[in-house]
């Protein structure tokens, strides 16, 4: 579930007052002087959007500036600079998202910033001042990158807003990657000296994922799994890293990578399912470096595989699914994420039945046409945690295609009433509900007065009415 | 997701112990040992591989000779079946090439380094000259940071409960005239205890000790009727029950009270009883969801809890498992409690100052210590300093509460009302350090005029612990760092413990320990010196940090604090209660029957009711008058009581009916008293009343006594925020996992104002709040 975010304004409606008051009138110096007194109100009831910060910060010394209040250039320029400084930083710092640092310039290109504000930041914190027209420059047209990046689009959602850069292909990365893990797995005495070419391409990767998460703010919405667990507000990260991470499986997934390109090199252990030793050795490393950093690896992993054999059931004439062979492999992929990964799972999300509902999930009344030597169903064989529980599952899946075709007639009525109380009486013996309201009774019976000067109790039968926090009702 | 830096210790962690050639565990590559007869197809193979074409080809003919000498050296090369053949190689070394230039040193410098290059033809001797030389694995985890994803070993050792629970032999549930004889209500249920038996508890009941004693979070509990309230939420570590070898002489059992069922109960060195213990403290599980059904085994859990009581509501947990974990208490503390309890002999009550870095165990610590202490004292004072996890109070206030009853839950468990308190207004001093040290002055001054020798009119002749001293416990936070070891400091100076137990942090110091300290009067540091500490005679008790399990358990610090928050908020306390210089007044229930949208609020007539409002708090200095009433709306307040005369009243209310001055000084914490906090759900608009004065009426909602608001008259309004959680409406939540919450209190959600549901609108940049990041690694620090 996903918490709402705390704001300070009640409706757009005042945001948009404020926008206008700032905007509107480039001379209006109180009304500029008004929406500096507005968000610093705001500020003190919670934390502001980092566009709203960086907004008054600026528009301070901006009133300050027309009104000629300060004594010294020296303070004025101090303050753009302080203000420039922030703004870039505070705009920058939530794109940060992998495990290195990204250059500043390229994210402030991704974003659409003007990159001399990245030049100017650069400057004012460690080189010599910059004049004050610059300064005035640069908090001109900060003020107008707000407008139109933050106050526009949040007031009116229906202008398109420039798409952001392209992401740039991984393929080449990935392939290089193989072709310097072969190398290296041929022989053992050339680690040490392609270990910094491995360790800069698997931060190359680190960085296109990052670079991932970035583009992942536009395209959020066809997003195929949510964590459900987190209440945090980190849950946007997560989106936008499951995000990211999907886009990488599927690179994995294409022919080439994970599954050799040559038909006579997926060779396979056909008793254990799992991909040959000259697979592993070369990919294991690569996925066991991006669980490392991202811990929600495995289950986009393998819901992407399982997806996979999935779509072989519906769309016959795919280039990958007349492939028998890659198929199987994909197989023998998901059982060795499996016995890797199992283990290392949150025991709130086993990914073995994370990999498993999933597969049910897809199967729909699919089943029950399909053979059982049909790659879902080997897919099953190797999900289930032992041959009795395939027998049970398969036996199920099968049954429910069957009764899926029984006619309705009203004796399942009572076989569903029935069902229902052998359900409940599964359940572990719990607090009755009414228990939880005993103690409610004891406050409100009590001391209905307060003697306090000015204090009063407002009750339901006297008008008041329950109502959102922050809404007063007389 | 794993952090950063946890990414980079797990790296660490693996480079460490691994060095390349040792480690018999291969993670990375699995190798074919090598074969005799293989060999030489694998070698033709090599060498009938195409040359790759690079420019540095010829760079590196030159110094062939030397390289084939380092492979001689080298001690073995292992191949792996080479089944690839060169079908897709093509590009992909192509595109190495071109990456080579990029990435690799300069040709000149790579020359001279090279071992053995791809592109020479192999030397293929060494493979034949030692055919049964075993294979050595390839550990590739070495070379990648955050491969080791290991487990942190859960500490399975053993059962947590070796009780073995049978009904009619060492279990036994009343019935009513049972009860009525021993003098209990119903229901309850006798539990008789071996010498060996341990429980493992979760969940909440009462416990009552009938004979011999039981040792429990660090204290002996005697037979006694009295009850005392267990919380054992799975967001903390569970408490053990064990009885204790000392057999205590007083039972208060008695074969003539038994009836013959229950007669074998006698057998038992140890018999206790258990019983209900209804508080609805479950319910803050369901408004703020993190915590919930935390009093009940999760799904995954139910076959390690068995519930053998017949007690609604409790449970006993046999097999640790991941995220249930029982209290260990480390042998360092133990050994440390036990000093103390030997030296009660002292003429002043002594203070004890806990202190250490966050998430090592002070609070649990200094619960531990309180409730040792109450085996010896009538009283114990607590001065709780860590304003972000306060043990009584909510956050946001320097509290001195006076305990007379043990601990056994949580803090969100025991919400108090603080005998003496400061409001700081934020879970850090960060922003006001001075007040803080002040208001810290202010309470141990407090404490040693008023209560470390407390005038009492008469002592309880029953009781036999020393009732006519109050020794006082010191908690602090675990801000160690920077300003914050300057403020530990000036703490320390100010309590001036007889004994200092000081949890060492597993040591990773990014700070110096201690940077020399320049004597500037008026700044931090200016009290301390390091004669000052050395002069000190006060013991010193290291102790290990016990593992942060709460954050293993999946709850955050914040999380902590929101549920703190929405536990105090719900609480209920007696309502004409006022907890004077030495009574401890504890809410025992909560009322979670509504959310606090639906709780009917004061309301406060602002001219008439307060004197002041305060803000404090970084660049609270800018709200202007005209402003004050939207920051005040929804905010939470501490409630202040200030000495006569010591807040300005003449400037009353402006135009805005609330009297708020630009730039106030908080109250002085020698003059003033915070008696808790509110939550202001409303601000209605200015009203012009019959003095034709225009005048706000402020809604709120406080658990606080009425006596207590009466005194009252000046609102702190600082950096605390009411969590989330509080103000959503948890009727309309579904009970689905992972379904959104809807409306608030007959309010459609998207309309529920100052909330955003879901993310920043498409296109929006900058909508994120700042976010820090300490996490960031450059390119060299792999």
């Amino acid at each position: 579930m996903r918490l709402p975010r705390r704001i300070p304004w009640s409706s757009l409606a005042e945001l948009d007052q404020l926008c206008i008051s700032i905007y509107a009138d480039d001379s209006d110096v109180e009304a500029k002087i008004f929406a500096i007194n507005r968000i610093s109100a705001w500020k003190a009831i919670t934390t502001l959007p980092n566009a709203i910060e960086s907004t008054l910060a600026i528009l301070v010394v901006i009133v300050q500036d027309q009104k000629q209040l300060y004594s010294s250039s020296l303070a004025l320029r101090q303050s753009y600079s302080t203000a420039i400084i922030r703004l870039v930083n505070g705009l920058v710092d939530p794109l940060q998202a992998g495990t290195y640092a990204r250059s500043i310039i390229s994210i402030a290109q991704q974003l659409g910033l003007p990159t001399w504000l990245v030049e100017l930041r650069h400057a004012a914190t460690h080189e010599d001042l910059p004049s004050l027209d610059l300064l005035r420059e640069a908090s001109r047209q900060s003020m107008a990158w707000l407008l139109h990046n933050y106050y526009l689009p949040t007031l009116n959602p229906v202008i398109a807003h420039q798409a952001l850069t392209p992401l740039r292909p991984l393929a080449p990365m990935l392939k290089l990657y193989k072709s310097t893990m072969k190398i290296v797995t041929r022989d053992v005495s050339l680690v040490a000296q392609y270990k910094p070419r491995i360790i800069n391409i698997l931060r190359d990767i680190e960085r296109w994922i990052s670079e991932a998460k970035v583009a992942a703010i536009s395209s959020t919405a066809d997003l195929e799994y949510a964590p459900t667990q987190s209440f945090d507000d980190n849950v946007d990260g997560d989106v936008k890293e499951i995000w990211a991470l999907e886009r990488f499986s599927d690179c994995l997934m294409e022919k080439g990578m994970l599954v050799p390109l040559s038909k006579k090199k997926r060779q396979y252990s056909s008793d254990a399912l799992l991909p040959s030793k000259a697979s592993i050795a070369l990919w294991e490393p690569l996925l066991r470096h991006v669980h490392g950093i991202h811990a929600q690896f495995p289950f986009t992993l393998c819901r992407r595989l399982v997806s996979i054999i999935l779509d072989s059931i519906t769309s016959q004439e795919g280039e990958n699914y007349s492939d028998p062979s890659y198929l199987m492999y994909t197989i023998c992929w998901t059982s060795w994420a499996m016995q890797t990964w199992n283990e290392t799972s949150p025991s709130y999300l086993d990914l073995r039945q994370d990999a498993l509902a999933n597969l049910v999930k897809g199967l729909r009344y699919d089943s029950a046409t399909l053979s059982s030597q049909s790659f879902p169903f080997v897919l099953l064989r190797c999900l289930a945690p032992g041959p009795r529980e395939f027998e049970t599952i398969s036996g199920l899946l099968k049954l429910q295609s069957m009764s899926a075709r029984t006619v309705w007639s009203p004796r399942h009525l009572d076989v569903m009433q029935e069902r229902q109380t052998l359900l409940q009486s599964y359940q572990i013996p719990t607090r009755p509900a009414s228990q939880n309201t005993v103690s409610v009774t004891t406050n409100t019976s009590i001391s209905r007065e307060i003697s306090a000067l000015g204090w009063r109790i407002l009750q339901e039968q006297k008008g008041w009415k329950c109502c959102p926090i922050g809404v007063y009702a007389d | 997701m794993l952090s950063a830096v946890a990414a980079r210790k797990a790296a660490l962690a693996a480079q460490t112990p691994a060095p390349l050639e040792s480690t018999p565990t291969a993670s990375g590559s699995s190798p074919v040992p090598p074969r005799n007869g293989t060999s030489k197809r694998r070698m033709s193979s090599k060498n009938s591989r195409p040359e790759p074409k690079k420019a540095k080809k010829s760079s590196t003919a030159p110094k062939v000779t030397q390289n084939t000498d380092d492979f001689k050296q080298q001690r073995d090369v292992i191949m792996v079946r080479d089944s690839d053949d060169g079908t897709e190689d093509d590009d992909s070394e192509a595109a190495m090439s071109m990456y080579e230039k990029e990435t690799l040193p300069e040709p000149e410098q790579t020359t001279t380094k090279r071992a053995w290059s791809p592109s020479q033809p192999v030397a293929d001797s060494s493979d034949e000259e030692t055919p049964e030389q075993d294979p050595i694995p390839i550990d590739m985890s070495s070379l990648f940071p955050g491969m080791s994803t290991s487990k942190s070993s859960s500490s399975s050792d053993g059962p947590l409960s070796t009780f073995q629970p049978i009904i009619d032999q060492n279990i036994f549930s009343l019935n009513e005239s049972e009860c009525n004889l021993l003098g209990l209500s119903i229901p309850t249920t006798l539990v008789g205890l071996g010498t060996d038996d341990s429980i493992c508890l979760l969940g909440t009941c009462t416990l009552t000790v009938l004979q011999g004693s039981v040792t429990l979070s660090g204290t002996t509990i005697n037979p006694s009727l009295t009850k005392y309230p267990i919380f054992a939420p799975r967001s903390s570590p569970l408490p053990i029950l064990r009885p204790t070898f000392i057999s205590h002489p007083q039972s208060i059992l008695n074969a003539s009270t038994l009836s013959p069922r229950l007669q074998p109960i006698l057998d038992f060195r140890t018999v206790i009883v258990i019983q209900e213990n209804r508080t609805s403290v479950e319910g803050l599980g369901r408004i703020c969801r993190t915590f919930e059904g935390v009093f009940e085994p999760s799904r995954w859990q139910k076959s390690s809890a068995q519930a053998p009581f017949s007690i609604p509501g409790v449970y006993m947990i046999t097999q640790p498992s991941k995220d249930l974990h029982a209290f260990l208490v480390p042998p360092t503390w133990s050994d440390a409690l036990d000093a103390i309890s030997n030296r009660t002999e002292t003429i002043v009550a002594g203070t004890y100052i806990v202190k250490g870095p966050k998430n090592s165990g002070k609070s649990t610590f200094a619960r531990m210590l309180v409730n040792r202490l109450l085996g010896s004292y009538r009283r114990v004072a607590y001065l709780e300093c860590d304003v972000g996890q306060s043990e009584f109070t909510p956050g946001g206030m320097v509290a001195l509460n006076v305990i007379s009853n043990p601990l056994f839950g949580p803090p969100f468990t025991h919400p108090t009302l603080a005998n003496f308190a400061h409001f700081i207004g934020s879970s850090t001093p960060r922003s006001n350090p001075s007040h803080y040290l002040d208001a810290i002055q202010a309470l141990i001054e407090v404490y040693r005029l008023d209560i470390q020798t407390p005038a009492l009119e008469s002592l309880d002749e029953v009781d036999t612990r020393i009732q006519d001293r109050i020794p006082l416990v010191v908690n602090t936070m675990g801000w160690t760092k920077g300003l914050g070891a300057d403020l530990m400091h000036k703490i320390e100076s100010l309590v001036d413990a007889t004994r200092v137990f000081d949890i060492q942090a597993p040591v990773r110091e990014e700070y110096p320990v201690s940077a020399p300290v320049v004597p500037i009067t008026g700044t931090y540091g200016a009290h301390y010196s390091h004669a000052d500490m050395e002069s000190s005679t006060a013991a010193v008790h290291l102790l290990e940090p016990i593992t942060s399990f709460s954050t293993t358990a999946g709850y955050t610090a914040a999380d902590h604090r929101s549920l703190t928050i929405l536990s105090y908020l719900h609480a209920q306390f007696p309502l004409d209660a006022i907890p004077g210089e030495l009574e401890q007044i504890t809410a025992h229930s909560w009322d979670t029957s509504r959310p606090l949208c639906a709780v009917p609020p004061y309301e406060i007539d602002c001219s008439i009711a307060l004197d002041k409002i305060v803000l404090t708090g970084a660049g609270s200095e800018d709200v202007v008058e005209a402003e004050i009433a939207q920051v005040l709306n929804a905010a939470i307040v501490g409630l202040v009581r200030c000495e006569p005369g010591t807040i300005d009243t003449q400037q009353s209310c402006t135009e805005v009916g609330i009297p708020y001055t630009r730039q106030h000084q908080t109250p002085s914490p020698a003059s003033s008293n915070c008696v808790g906090i509110g939550l202001i759900r409303a601000v209605s608009p200015p009203k012009v009343n019959a003095e034709g004065r225009a005048t706000t009426h402020l809604q709120m909602l406080t658990p606080l006594p009425h006596p207590l608001l009466a005194q009252s008259r000046v609102l702190v309004k600082g950096e605390l925020e009411l969590p989330v959680w509080g103000m959503l409406d948890f009727r309309n939540f579904n009970e689905g996992k992972g379904v959104d919450p809807g409306d608030v209190a007959g309010v459609e959600r998207e309309k529920v104002p100052f909330l955003q549901w879901g993310k920043a609108r498409e296109g929006v940049i900058g909508a994120e709040r700042r976010k820090v990041r300490r996490n960031l690694m450059r390119k060299g620090q792999m």
